[in-house]
C-alpha cells in the first residue's frame, strides 16, 4: 500500500493491481543498478509494448521521478507502442505542449514526432530557447545559431546580431555559446565568453607536491589537509610566492604563485608557472562570494587527474591523464552558501613524454541546476 | 510449408551445421563487426568494384541516419541496422532498422547517455558495432550504455553499465564492439578508471561475470572462440597479454604475454586466433589446448584488423595493404593503394576483390593473384566512412557518418 499525501489529508491509493498498466510502470520505474528489478521489468516491458499507441502518452507522462535508466526504459517502450498503430500525432503533440510534464519526457515526445515528420522540427522549436527541457532547449538555440548564420551570410548584420544574442542569452551549452561569441566578435560585437560561461580565471596556485609513478593521487597534502579541515585556506599561504609547506626530503619547499587565464574560454595553463614540472602536483584556489544559497553544479574540463573541493567538501574526482578534455567534461553537485564560498582543485600530472601528453590545464565553473552560469558576486582570493 | 519442404529444408541445415559450423543465419546475415570470426569474408559476395556514390552509379539505395556514426551496419534478414548519435555532447543515442530492399526506415528507438558521452571529434558516441544472435541486437556505446532490441525493435532489456561502474569512460571513445555467444553478451570497457569486462546473460540482461581488466585505454573489440572441447569462450586483447575467458562464467582459461594493438582487433578462422600486435602472434587452437602457432613483427595493422580468407590473413596499413601466410605469418606481398590515406574502416574481402575504404570515402579494390596482388577497382563514397562495412550476396552496406548505403549492381 502506498499513500499519497495531498494538501490537508492522507490519502491512501490503491496498489496498482498485478499485471496492470500502473503495476507494470512501476516494475520499470524501479530497475536499478547491476540489474536491480530486471526480472519484473523485462515482462513488464514485454506487455507494455504490445499495447495500443494511445498508451504512448501514460508511458511517457510516467517518466516523472524516474531514474535515467528507468527513463530510459519507459521512452523505448513509448516508441514501440508508437509504432503498434497510427501514430499518436496528436497525443505526441498534446503532451510535448505540456511543460509541466517531465522534461526528458517532453524531449523523447519530441524526438518521436521529428522522426516520424521531420517537417514538424520547426514548428515545435518556435518559441523553445527557454524551455525548461535542455535538450529540447539545445535543439531550440541550435536553429537560432543557423538563422543567425543565414542572416550573416546574407548580408543581415542586425538580425545576426539579435540571434546571436539571444543564443548567448538563453543558450546553456557552452559549445553553443562559444560559437556565438565568436560569430558576435566577427560582427563587431565584444562578448567575453569566459565571463558569459562563469569560467573562473585567477587561481592561487600552490605547488608543486610529489606525484612520482601518478601514485599520488590519493596522497593528503598540506593544501587539501587544511581545506578539508577548515574549508579554507589560510590568508598568508596565498600571496604569491607564498612557502606554503615544507615536504620532507630534498623536495622543494611548495611555493605559490598567481595564475590569470587570458585565454577566450578559461583554459588555466598551469605550465608556464609551474616550470613544466612532470609527476607533480598543483592546487589551484580561490575564494568568491554570492549572494545566497544556491544548489550548483561544479564543472570542471581538465586533461589530467583532478579533484574539486567546495567549501572543504569533494565534489569530483578523476584519476584520467591525457584522454581528452572539453570544457564540463566533469560535473559534481555541490552547494553555495550565502558570503565567501572557496574551491580547492587538485590537478595532477604525470609523467607521458608524447608530445599530446604535456599539457596541465584545466577550466572550472558553476552552473546551477539547469546549467546556467553562475557569476560570483565578487572574488575574495586571489585579491584583484 | 510442405512436409516435404520441410524435409529438405530441415536436412540442409543440419548438414550445413554438421560439416561448416554455420547456421543459415551466419550465411545469409551480418551479425557483428567484420562478420562471423571477425574474419571480414564475404568471399561468395559479388559487389561492383567500381561504384560512384555522388553519382548514383551502382546506389540502390542512400538514406541518411539519424544523427552520426561509425559502428558498422548489421545486415539481418530484411533489415539493415545501425546506430547514431546526436544532441548536446551526443548525449542521444539512437539504433535503427532500414529495409534492406528500399533503404525506407522501419524503426527507430532512442535514448540518453547514462554515462560519458563525450568523445575525441573523429570518433563518436555510436562507435562500437552492435552485435546479434540472430534473435536479439545488442547495441553498445561509448557511454557505456547496452541496450537489448528484438528484431522488430521492441525493447527487451538496457543496462547503464556507467552507473555500475562510475568511473568507467574514456574522453577519446570506448570503441570496442560487444560480441556473444552462447547465449552471453561480452563486454570489454577497458579504460583508466573502472576497467573491466562482462558477460551477461543475452535473455535477462543481467551480469553474469565481471572480469577486471588493464586500467588502461583498449579500443579492442572481444572474440568469441570455440575452444577446443568446444566451450564457448571470448578472447581479449590488450597492451600486454592476449587472455581467454570462459564464457559463460569469465574465468580465465589461457593468458599469453604480448604487446598487443589497443585499436585492431583479432580475428578467428578455426583453429586459429590472429592477434594484431607489435608481434602479431597466432594462437592454435585445438582439442590439445591452446598454443602459439607463430609471431611475425612485419605483418602488422594500422589500426584496422586482420582479415582472413582461405590460407591468407590481409592486414590494412594506411595506403598499403599487406597479405600474408594464415600457415606462419610470412608476408606475401604489399600492394600500394591509390587514393587510399588515412583509414579507419577494416578491409573486407568478397568474391570482387579485397575493398579498402579510405575514411574521406575513396575506394581501392585489391585482387589477390598469388604471389603478387592488383588494383583491380577504384569506386568513389564522397562523405567520410569510419564504419567497417558489410556485404552480402550482390550487395555492398556502407555505413557512412550520416548515411547508410547500399551498392548493388544495377539490374
Amino acid at each position: 500500500m502506498t499513500c499519497v499525501i495531498v494538501p490537508g489529508r492522507v490519502v491512501e491509493a490503491q496498489t496498482p493491481a498485478k499485471g496492470s498498466s500502473a503495476a507494470d510502470l512501476t516494475a520499470i520505474k524501479q530497475v536499478g543498478i547491476e540489474a536491480a528489478g530486471y526480472e519484473s521489468a523485462t515482462s513488464a516491458a514485454k506487455r507494455l509494448s504490445a499495447q495500443p499507441a494511445s498508451s504512448a502518452g501514460e508511458i511517457l507522462a510516467s517518466m516523472k521521478g524516474g531514474s535515467p535508466l528507468a527513463k530510459n526504459w519507459l521512452r523505448m517502450i513509448a516508441a514501440d507502442v508508437a509504432d503498434n498503430d497510427s501514430f499518436p500525432k496528436d497525443l505526441l503533440l498534446q503532451f510535448f505542449a505540456d511543460r509541466s510534464q517531465d522534461t526528458e519526457a517532453r524531449h523523447a515526445a519530441f524526438q518521436m514526432l521529428v522522426a516520424n515528420d521531420p517537417a514538424l522540427k520547426s514548428k515545435l522549436l518556435d518559441g523553445a530557447a527557454d524551455d525548461p527541457s535542455l535538450p529540447v532547449r539545445y535543439e531550440a538555440i541550435a536553429t537560432i545559431l543557423d538563422k543567425a548564420v543565414k542572416s550573416k551570410d546574407s548580408g543581415d548584420k542586425d538580425a545576426a546580431i539579435k540571434s546571436f544574442r539571444l543564443v548567448v542569452a538563453q543558450g546553456r551549452n557552452p559549445n553553443q555559446l562559444q560559437t556565438a561569441a565568436k560569430a558576435l566578435g566577427g560582427l563587431g560585437e565584444k562578448v567575453e565568453v569566459a565571463d558569459e560561461l562563469g569560467l573562473f580565471r585567477r587561481w592561487c596556485v600552490i605547488g608543486t607536491f610529489d606525484n612520482t609513478g601518478s601514485a599520488k593521487f590519493e596522497t593528503v597534502y598540506a593544501p587539501e589537509q587544511v581545506c578539508l579541515k577548515d574549508g579554507r585556506l589560510p590568508a598568508e599561504w596565498l600571496n604569491a610566492e607564498a612557502v606554503v609547506v615544507k615536504p620532507t626530503g630534498d623536495v622543494p619547499a611548495a611555493t605559490t604563485s598567481l595564475v590569470v587565464s587570458d585565454d577566450a574560454v578559461g583554459i588555466v595553463n598551469l605550465n608556464p608557472a609551474l616550470n613544466k614540472a612532470k609527476d607533480a602536483i598543483a592546487y589551484c584556489y580561490a575564494e568568491f562570494e554570492v549572494a545566497q544559497s544556491v544548489d550548483a553544479v561544479a564543472r570542471l574540463g581538465c586533461i589530467t587527474a583532478s579533484k574539486v573541493w567546495v567549501n572543504g567538501k569533494l565534489a569530483m574526482a578523476n584519476e584520467v591523464y591525457h584522454s581528452g578534455t572539453m570544457i564540463d567534461q566533469y560535473l559534481g553537485d555541490c552547494k553555495l552558501l550565502p558570503g565567501v564560498n572557496s574551491v580547492l582543485i587538485k590537478v595532477c600530472q604525470n609523467a607521458q613524454t608524447e608530445p599530446w601528453a604535456q599539457d596541465w590545464q584545466f577550466q572550472f565553473r558553476f552552473t546551477d541546476r539547469f546549467g546556467g552560469a553562475i557569476k560570483p558576486a565578487a572574488i575574495v582570493q586571489p585579491k584583484p | 510449408m510442405t512436409s516435404r519442404f520441410f524435409c529438405f529444408a530441415l536436412f540442409a541445415i543440419l548438414l550445413g551445421l554438421q560439416t561448416t559450423g554455420y547456421s543459415w543465419a551466419a550465411e545469409s546475415n551480418w551479425l557483428g563487426f567484420r562478420g562471423e570470426g571477425g574474419r571480414g569474408d564475404a568471399s561468395e559476395s559479388l559487389p561492383p568494384i567500381d561504384f560512384d556514390v555522388p553519382s548514383g552509379k551502382h546506389v540502390a539505395w542512400k538514406t541518411a541516419t539519424t544523427g552520426r556514426g561509425i559502428g558498422g551496419p548489421l545486415v539481418i534478414g530484411d533489415l539493415v541496422i545501425v546506430t547514431g548519435c546526436d544532441g548536446e555532447d551526443q548525449r542521444d543515442i539512437h539504433i535503427e532498422a532500414f529495409d534492406r530492399a528500399t533503404g525506407a526506415r522501419r524503426w527507430l528507438r532512442s535514448l540518453r547517455s547514462t554515462g560519458r558521452p563525450y568523445t575525441h571529434e573523429t570518433s563518436a558516441n555510436a562507435s562500437p558495432t552492435p552485435v546479434s544472435d540472430g534473435e536479439h541486437l545488442f547495441a553498445l556505446f561509448s557511454s557505456c550504455d547496452l541496450v537489448c532490441l528484438g528484431l522488430d525493435g521492441q525493447l527487451r532489456w538496457t543496462r547503464a553499465l556507467a552507473l555500475d561502474h562510475p568511473k568507467a569512460g574514456n574522453d577519446i571513445s570506448m570503441s570496442s564492439s560487444p560480441a556473444v555467444v552462447a547465449g552471453v553478451v561480452c563486454v570489454q570497457l577497458e579504460n583508466q578508471g573502472d576497467s573491466f569486462a562482462a558477460g551477461i546473460s543475452a535473455e535477462t540482461g543481467k551480469t553474469l561475470w565481471v572480469a577486471d581488466r588493464p586500467r588502461d585505454s583498449n579500443w579492442s573489440t572481444p572474440q568469441p572462440i570455440s575452444l577446443g572441447d568446444g566451450t564457448p569462450a571470448f578472447v581479449m586483447q590488450d597492451s600486454s597479454a592476449v587472455t581467454i575467458l570462459r564464457a559463460n562464467n569469465g574465468e580465465v582459461m589461457h593468458k599469453f604475454t604480448a604487446k598487443c594493438d589497443t585499436t585492431s582487433s583479432c580475428s578467428y578462422a578455426p583453429p586459429l586466433v590472429i592477434v594484431p600486435g607489435d608481434e602479431t602472434m597466432a594462437l592454435r587452437i585445438d582439442s590439445t589446448g591452446v598454443e602459439v602457432a607463430w609471431q611475425n613483427n612485419r605483418l602488422r595493422p594500422q589500426r584496422c584488423s586482420p582479415v582472413i580468407h582461405g590460407e591468407r590473413v590481409y592486414m590494412g596499413k594506411g595506403s598499403v595493404l599487406i597479405a600474408g601466410n594464415l600457415g606462419d605469418g610470412e608476408v606475401v606481398w604489399q600492394q600500394r593503394l591509390p587514393g587510399i590515406n588515412t583509414v579507419w574502416a577494416s578491409p573486407l574481402f568478397t568474391g570482387s576483390g579485397i575493398f579498402v575504404f579510405d575514411s574521406a570515402g575513396q575506394v581501392a579494390v585489391v585482387k589477390d593473384n598469388g604471389a603478387t596482388a592488383e588494383v583491380v577497382g577504384e569506386s568513389k563514397i564522397g562523405e567520410s566512412i569510419l564504419a567497417t562495412p558489410a556485404a552480402i550476396g550482390d550487395s555492398l552496406y556502407l555505413r557512412t557518418d550520416y548515411a547508410v548505403i547500399r551498392i548493388a549492381k544495377a539490374p
